[in-house]
């Protein structure tokens, strides 16, 4: 189009109506910024999580790598022995603590000097042959040396010759340091910036590795098919290789942010979906009115010769322009949200799951662009319906007619009632019908589109229930606004809709904080038995950043007066059916003397009736069972009964599930096994932590001190009470629904914006009638407190919708996105308190927002009125 | 040039109809300009959409220049009304978010001629209606027969060969309709220009070479 026309008809007209642009620009900005925010946050919980697992995969094209208890040494020449394979070097990382630096760690890395030079593609900063300074080689070969990333050795203070002491779950050692590295611009600084190189074999002996590695870097002859090499290594790796052998490109075993992000990750998604639903709708809106208010302007250009699709195209163009500058606006709102509210709630995430810093929330030059794109289309999509309306307005009718709605709206039009009753049958099927992927996703999406097109309806039908009582309390005032909200539904329908909207997000976002909340804190309360909590470097709580212990050690424990049983808790989240569930493995004997698990099961043949949790319990000690969660059952379709296989290094270990247990601790189940199994089958004596239950008449503070004494030296032990653990279990899970309320805050603000805008539009459409009422001898405060009443009346009938949409898009987010997603059967919780003051609050907030385009209605001259047409 | 052959328009609403016009013929030749009379209601605006391709008659048909409107479909007929037939309303003749330069460039913008051509052929017809000096208003800054002046100026610009004006002088005072008429018909003396003007002013009537009276949409008279 023209940029004349366009200045002409679309940018005077936008800043001639400057408010009402402002909201459907506010609206989209956001949309834009909830959703930005979220991407920001994900991407950076993301990046730490890459950062940690895969920080020093770069230069390899396969990585050979199986679960978290690593791989034999012996393989290394298997795969060296592949054709097609230049070099293959082992890898052993694990965050160990600085002695002389308590509360410090470094990340150990163990490489084998001979095979890196061999591979001289390391990047990633650890490259020890380019970026490195090797002040002894022979001293780092044979075990004594460690290479330290710059910072680490900057805040440290150490020099080439200086020493270093570590320690790790193979106790402490003592490295001189050999060089230094330092960290290309570009590589994840948090992560490489602590790392510490050292010989694989004394990486081993320092984190109690025994004769394994945790990966093998392979780098391929130029030309070969990375495919077919990871096919040939694994033929020849068959006979001897772990059954959950991977091989693949690096970053193949990285969690995906679903893993990670779980719940959150659903809330955030379906934040940022409504939130630009709501952007549409605004811009939608404010297109609409535009078209409507523009009937004659239409007819001129179209008697002068615009086409259809010019006319069109002005409509289109006008959102896009609204759209651009709310996504601009949102762009950087959102930017600011996240770099300074978020960075605590993404490093919260990330701590919980990584035992790395974390990473940055960013916006990046993508990310942004991908907002500008979302603003742009939404807005086009919004306007598309009325745009087309525009271009389809018969020329001569647009010309005669003024700019009144041409048409009396019907109770229900046909093509919205058919697409109400289409979209509702379309939840229906997304809802009890097959289980698809993605089901609960659409069934929100057709639940809301539902109740869009049904709103108007709905709401005349409740103006209608309402008028009486208008008339009854308000008078004239009451009877004027009754009756305009019964004749031009459409028109009221949006602010209403809006606030419908606005509060079904509350709704739903506090439902299910609610429901998750109560489910998770009942289930610690329950679960995370004990009097006293035994770790090293950091308290565990879901897991990562701390260090693992000798599970030997609890036998230790047990011998210091005042502790009645001590349970080793080790857990380990390992690869099985195409994603990585949880394992905690525990010392049963004792765990059976101080759990209040709730564990459902039936006995050994599978049926009859349930049985009580001790015997179920005496099951999982044999070795030959297991129990899993609700949500490993319910994702996997594992039941009572059937028998799952883990991998281990020696074989798969098959495991009958003897029972379920609830469970919050992974999006992606666990299993619930002897711990003994993991020592001998898979060869793992660690221990995360210990679950220790006091004696009667014993105390903390008692027994804290001499718990210390018998294992602490050396280990950095960190000694938590009970009640303090769940505090900090308590916070950690309250920082996660913190984004909850951060939702609830944007959807509040849409849903006012909603009202506004549409009251606004609403009274702008009516100047002509009321400068006639008033002529008509209507005085100000009548005219004003119809208005008002009508918000009131919207909000209360809005309010009304939203709350029931909410709880029905609550209970489909609850019951079928998250289920589906993490297999979490949260109970459902409506939490009437807090609702019922939203609700309030949306019809105050709607009987505010009618009192300004309710004065300047009534301030408006008559004659200025009057002569509007 | 135009011709109208037992020409109806009816409109339903609610089930009622409404007989708009009703078998209409007539001629209109190069040069000469038409006026329609009658009382309101009584079809002229009606008659002067389906003359200038703005709605499509019920029955019967209008050829311009040779062509049957009625076998145009809409894009065709759009761009006919853009290059050969320009339209005078009797209000809200001009976007008000437009200058009167804008607004006269507007139907040759749409048809795809560059800004520089346009705006130079807008100030040109502008200062045929004697308006250059308010080439940079809006029509709010404007005064009504300025305005008319503006549109009239706009059907000009794309240098249509018939003219259509429904009341141009409705809303002017005696002396400045009468400035418009004049305008109006001086468009017409180079003979190429036909213009086919509504009016219920008898006065105004007078400037026409003919004058086709009209009553519930038949033609009742027809006066040279
Ligand atoms: N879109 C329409 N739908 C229904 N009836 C219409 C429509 N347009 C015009 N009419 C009717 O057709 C008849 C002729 O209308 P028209 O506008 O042509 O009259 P007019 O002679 O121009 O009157 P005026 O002098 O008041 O402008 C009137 O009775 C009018 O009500
Ligand atoms: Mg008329």
């Amino acid at each position: 189009m023209n940029p004349a026309l366009v200045r002409g008809l679309v940018l005077r007209w936008t800043l001639r109506h400057r408010l009402r642009a402002a909201l459907g620009i506010a609206a989209v900005a956001l949309g834009v910024a909830a959703y930005l925010a979220s991407a920001a946050v994900a991407r950076s919980v993301m990046l730490t999580g890459t950062a940690a697992t895969s920080a020093l995969a770069g230069g390899a094209d396969l990585v050979v790598a199986a679960d978290e208890t690593g791989l034999p040494t012996a393989l290394l020449g298997d795969v060296r022995g592949v054709p097609g394979v230049t070099a293959a070097a082992p890898l052993v990382t694990s965050w160990v603590r600085i002695a002389s630096m308590p509360g410090r760690r470094a990340m150990v890395v163990g490489i084998d000097p001979l095979a890196e030079t061999r591979m001289r593609r390391r990047a990633g900063g650890v490259d020890p042959s380019k970026n490195a300074a090797v002040a002894d080689p022979v001293a780092f070969a044979m075990g004594g040396g460690a290479i330290v990333a710059m910072p680490l050795a900057e805040e440290l203070g150490l020099a080439v010759g200086g020493v270093l002491h570590l320690q790790g779950a193979g106790g402490g050692r003592s490295f001189t340091v050999a060089g230094t590295f330092d960290i290309p611009g570009d590589a994840p600084r948090g992560n490489a910036g602590r790392v510490v190189l050292v010989s694989v074999g004394a990486a081993r002996l320092l984190l109690a590795r025994g004769d394994r590695v945790d990966r093998i870097d392979v780098t391929l002859d130029s030309g070969r098919d990375p495919g077919a090499a990871a096919d040939a290594i694994r033929a020849a790796l068959a006979p001897k290789a772990p059954p959950s052998l991977l091989v693949g490109p690096p970053g193949m075993a990285d969690p995906s942010t679903g893993d990670v992000l779980g719940a959150v990750d659903v809330g955030l998604k379906l934040g940022a979906v409504v939130a630009l639903l709501v952007g549409v709708f605004l811009i939608h809106h404010t297109v609409s009115i535009g078209v409507t208010e523009r009937r004659r302007e239409v007819g001129i250009l179209r008697a002068l010769g615009a086409t259809r699709g010019q006319v069109l195209l002005v409509f289109c163009v006008e959102a896009v322009v609204l759209g651009l500058i709310g996504a601009a606006l949102g762009i950087g709102l959102g930017w600011a949200v996240a770099t300074t509210s978020l960075q605590g709630v993404a490093s919260t995430i990330s701590g919980t799951y990584f035992p790395s810093e974390p990473a940055p929330v960013e916006v990046s030059a993508l990310l942004a662009l991908s907002g500008l794109a979302v603003g742009a289309f939404v807005a086009l999509v919004a306007a598309f319906v009325p745009a087309r309306r525009a271009a389809g307005e018969a020329p001569n009718d647009a010309v005669r007619r003024g700019p009144e709605e041409s048409v009396r709206g019907r109770l229900m039009p046909a093509p919205r009632a058919a697409a109400a009753l289409v979209f509702a049958v379309a939840t229906a099927f997304f809802v009890w019908g097959p289980d698809i992927r993605l089901r609960g996703y659409y069934a929100i999406f057709s639940l809301l589109v539902a109740f869009v097109a049904s709103a108007p309806t709905m709401l005349v039908l409740g103006a209608r229930a309402i008028a009486p009582l208008l008339r009854l309390v308000a008078g004239v005032p009451g009877e004027l606004a009754a009756e305009e909200l019964a004749r031009r539904p459409a028109r009221a329908a949006l602010p209403a809709a809006a606030l419908a909207f606005g509060l079904a997000l509350v709704v739903e976002t506090l439902g299910i904080v609610e429901s998750l909340s109560k489910g998770t804190i009942e289930w610690m309360e329950e679960n995370v038995a004990g009097d006293l909590f035994v770790s090293s470097g950091r308290t565990v709580l879901a897991g990562g950043g701390h260090t693992p212990l000798e599970a030997s050690l609890a036998g230790t424990l047990r011998s210091v007066p005042g502790v009645e049983t001590v349970v080793a808790v080790r857990t380990l989240r390992i690869p099985w059916n195409g994603t990585r569930v949880f394992i905690l493995a525990l010392d049963i004997p004792q765990f059976r003397r101080m759990t209040h698990l709730h564990v459902s099961g039936s006995d050994a043949a599978g049926a009859g009736g349930l049985r009580p949790r001790d015997a179920i319990l005496a099951d999982v000690e044999t070795g030959a069972a297991c129990l899993i969660s609700e949500n490993f059952s319910a994702l996997h379709g594992t039941q009572i009964g059937d028998t799952i296989e883990l991998p281990s290094s020696d074989g798969r270990i098959p495991l009958r599930v003897a029972g379920t247990f609830p469970d919050y601790s992974w999006p992606r189940g666990t299993v619930l096994m002897s711990r003994r199994v993991v020592e001998e089958r898979m060869r793992d004596g660690l221990a995360d932590q210990f679950s220790v239950m006091l004696a009667p008449g014993a105390t903390f503070s008692d027994v804290a001190p001499r718990v210390e004494a018998a294992v602490g030296t050396g280990r950095e032990l960190v000694v938590t009470s009970g009640p303090e653990f769940r505090a900090a279990a308590r916070a950690l899970l309250s920082d996660f629904f913190r984004l909850g309320y951060a939702q609830v805050a944007v959807s509040l603000s849409v849903a006012f914006l909603g009202v506004f805008n549409g009251l606004w539009i609403a009274v702008v459409l009516r100047r002509r009638e009321i400068g006639l009422l008033r002529a008509a001898g209507a005085t100000r405060g009548q005219v004003v407190g119809s208005i008002v009443m009508q918000a009131a009346c919207l909000g209360a009938v809005g309010a009304t919708f939203g709350l029931l949409g909410g709880i029905a898009v609550e209970w489909i987010a609850l019951r079928r996105v998250l289920v589906a997603d993490t297999g979490w059967y949260a109970q459902f919780v409506v939490p009437w308190g807090p609702l019922s003051i939203v609700v309030v609050l949306g019809v105050i907030a709607s009987a505010l927002a009618g009192i300004i385009p309710a004065r300047a209605a009534v301030r408006t001259e008559l004659r200025d009125a009057l002569s509007y047409e | 040039m135009l011709e109208v052959r037992d020409v109806g328009k009816t409109y339903r609403e609610g089930g009622r109809e409404v007989h708009a016009v009703r078998g209409v013929s007539l001629r209109v030749e190069p040069g000469e300009m038409v006026v329609l009379l009658g009382r309101s209601g009584s079809g002229k605006s009606t008659l002067l959409h389906l003359l200038g391709g703005l709605d499509r008659p019920s029955s019967g048909s209008v050829l311009f220049e040779g062509r049957d409107l009625a076998s145009l479909h809409d894009d065709a007929l759009t761009r006919l009304r853009r290059d050969r037939i320009g339209h005078v309303f009797q209000f809200f003749n001009l976007l008000p978010t437009l200058t009167a330069a804008e607004n006269v460039a507007l139907p040759i913008l749409l048809g795809g001629t560059s800004d520089r051509v346009a705006t130079a052929r807008a100030r040109a017809a502008l200062d045929e209606v004697g308006l250059a000096d308010r080439a940079d208003h809006f029509p709010e800054e404007m005064s009504g027969g300025e305005q008319q002046r503006t549109a009239i100026a706009r059907a000009l610009a794309v240098r249509p060969s018939l003219l259509l004006a429904d009341e141009p002088t409705g809303n002017l005072d005696t002396d400045t309709g009468r400035e418009v008429l004049g305008l109006l018909r001086g468009l017409t003396a180079d003979g190429t220009r036909s213009i086919v003007m509504v009016t219920h002013d008898e006065q105004a009537a007078l400037v026409g070479d003919r004058r086709i009276r009209l009553k519930d949409g038949r033609i009742e008279r027809e006066e040279r």
